[in-house]
């Protein structure tokens, strides 16, 4: 079925609606049980019971979530093509000296990288001018910070700032970072291209393209 | 049939076991939020990180647009909440107030990309199952066994076990059952080797078919078979642990991090291990009096 723009803008935003009422009706489900008298709470328990069932099987059905209850499509991907040119975001910052330096993954806490590589993917392609500077200089500021936080020896800020080395980390892995000891002038957002065999075992890219990049 | 749902939901459970999950449920979701401590101050980043979620999408997650101090105060309210939740304090108040702020504080991470909910952030089972220890009544360490300490603590066992089922229904409906494949493994391993972040044991498995055959018959195993861990406490007992060190190399060997792993817990049966370190060895006769069940069948895991 095909849907145009418009209306597929709609049924999206009316799914959300949906969606918040898949779980309305389960906490209503469950007040009706803490306010039930003894003689229908079995029931009522029950009732809540089934409903909790019944979204899951409809949501298997849909493959499509009404969160806190969803379909976990974590790693639901066909990978067995591993010679088509794959691509994604990768952040440098710029220091004083002209050297590039990746991103400290606490920089912009309480997100991480991956988030707001997000943020590129979706919303810069649709920002204005004004508003992508308005991002990139808040996140090389932040970005700065973070450098600071590195060369005085503080590992442990942002998203570590309260539980230190005990702070649940993102849900993907960052490689370690060291700090520059000049400060931040530049944030370079590249794209970058590359094959997951030829990668996997001789570490090069394909391709590197600078998406944007915002010097103060 | 009947019979069989009583037998799951309503056979009598001792206080222990709830009161040990609303515990795991309760730290673990303040572990996840005190690693993020200023979550709310996204409401103050530039208005162009908002660009993407619209009205609806903000009201499904009661994104209402407070202001920053307002949100970081219903974030320490959240904090609060979710200690009493721990020690057992106006629990039914605290644990619903503790829900509905997590419902609200945990898209957070993902809302300026997605459309769909922070499935995979470690919070998605423990705002249901804070939900479910507030629908519940609330036991005391030394009350009798009852059905009304069974049902919830078995349903939050039910929707943590399903994270992993349908996780699998997932993989077979989009992709099939060439995913449980070793050559999918593989690939797999090699599509998250980042250029910024390549996992540790990864180069383990490439061109390695029997051990990408292994990762991918794991994988099927964790999801398909953890389901099991509700009706068999034997299969409770090895798939438990198997699956905890699972998510351990998966971190090395994917670079995913699985924050709900402490989750696994709920499925420790706390009663027969007090009883055990109490150095009460006759505790696993006595408690499968208790559970009607054979007392074979009482120990590590329920």
């Amino acid at each position: 079925m095909h849907l145009d723009a418009d209306t597929l803008a709609m049924v999206r935003n009316a799914l959300q609606l949906v969606r918040l009422t898949i779980v309305a009706g389960f906490v209503v489900a469950g007040l009706r049980v803490m306010r039930s008298p003894p003689d229908v709470r079995r029931k009522r328990i029950n009732q809540l019971l089934a409903y909790v069932l019944a979204v899951h099987v409809s949501i298997a059905i849909a493959q499509n979530d009404a969160w806190p209850f969803t379909m976990y499509p974590m790693m639901a991907v066909d990978s067995t093509n591993v010679s088509s040119l794959h691509n994604g975001l990768s952040f440098r910052v710029v220091d004083d000296a002209g050297e590039e330096w990746p991103v400290d993954p606490l920089a912009w806490s309480p997100l991480y990288p991956q988030s707001i590589m997000g943020w590129f993917e979706v919303s810069y392609p649709n920002a204005t001018v004004a508003q992508r500077n308005d991002v990139l200089r808040f996140l090389l500021a932040r970005a700065e910070l973070a450098r600071r936080h590195g060369v005085r020896g503080e590992h442990f800020y942002g998203n570590a700032a309260l539980l230190g080395p005990l702070a649940a980390p993102d849900t993907n892995l960052y490689n370690a970072v060291t700090a520059s000891g000049h400060p931040l002038r530049a944030l370079r957002v590249y794209r970058v291209f590359w094959i997951p065999s030829e990668f996997a075992t001789k570490r090069t890219l394909r391709d590197r393209r600078l998406v944007c990049e915002y010097r103060e | 049939m009947k019979n069989a749902w009583d037998r799951f939901w309503f056979r009598p459970g001792g206080p222990t076991n709830f009161i040990a999950a609303r515990i795991i449920v309760a730290i673990t979701s303040l572990w996840l939020v005190l690693s993020r401590p200023n979550l709310p101050g996204i409401v103050a980043w530039p208005e162009a990180f908002w660009l993407h979620p619209n009205t609806w999408l903000r009201a499904r997650f009661l994104i209402l647009g407070l202001p920053y101090a307002a949100e970081l105060a219903l974030y320490v309210v959240l904090i609060v909440a979710l200690l009493l939740t721990a020690a057992g304090r106006y629990t039914a108040m605290s644990a619903f107030a503790a829900a509905v702020l997590l419902y609200h504080f945990a898209p957070f991470e993902d809302i300026f990309t997605s459309l769909s909910g922070p499935f995979f952030r470690g919070l998605t089972a423990c705002v249901s199952c804070l939900f479910i220890i507030s629908f519940a009544k609330q036991p005391r360490r030394l009350d009798q066994p009852s059905p009304e300490y069974r049902w919830p603590l078995m349903l939050m066992r039910l929707l943590f076990a399903l994270t992993y089922l349908l996780s699998g229904i997932s993989k077979l409906r989009l992709v099939g059952p060439r995913w449980a494949t070793g050559q999918n493994f593989e690939g797999i391993v090699m599509a998250m080797m980042l250029p910024d972040a390549t996992p540790p044991w990864a180069h383990w498995f490439i061109g390695h078919p029997l051990l990408c055959w292994l990762g991918a018959l794991a994988g099927v195993m964790m999801d398909f078979l953890f389901i099991f861990t509700l009706f068999s406490p034997r299969a409770a007992r090895i798939l438990v642990p198997l699956v905890a060190v699972t998510h351990l190399v998966v971190v090395k060997v994917l670079g995913v991090v699985f924050p709900a792993a402490p989750l696994l817990l709920l499925f420790v049966n706390w009663e027969w291990l007090f009883d055990a370190l109490r150095g009460r060895r006759d505790g696993s006769a006595r408690a499968a009096e208790r559970f009607d069940e054979p007392a074979s069948a009482q120990s590590g895991m329920q």
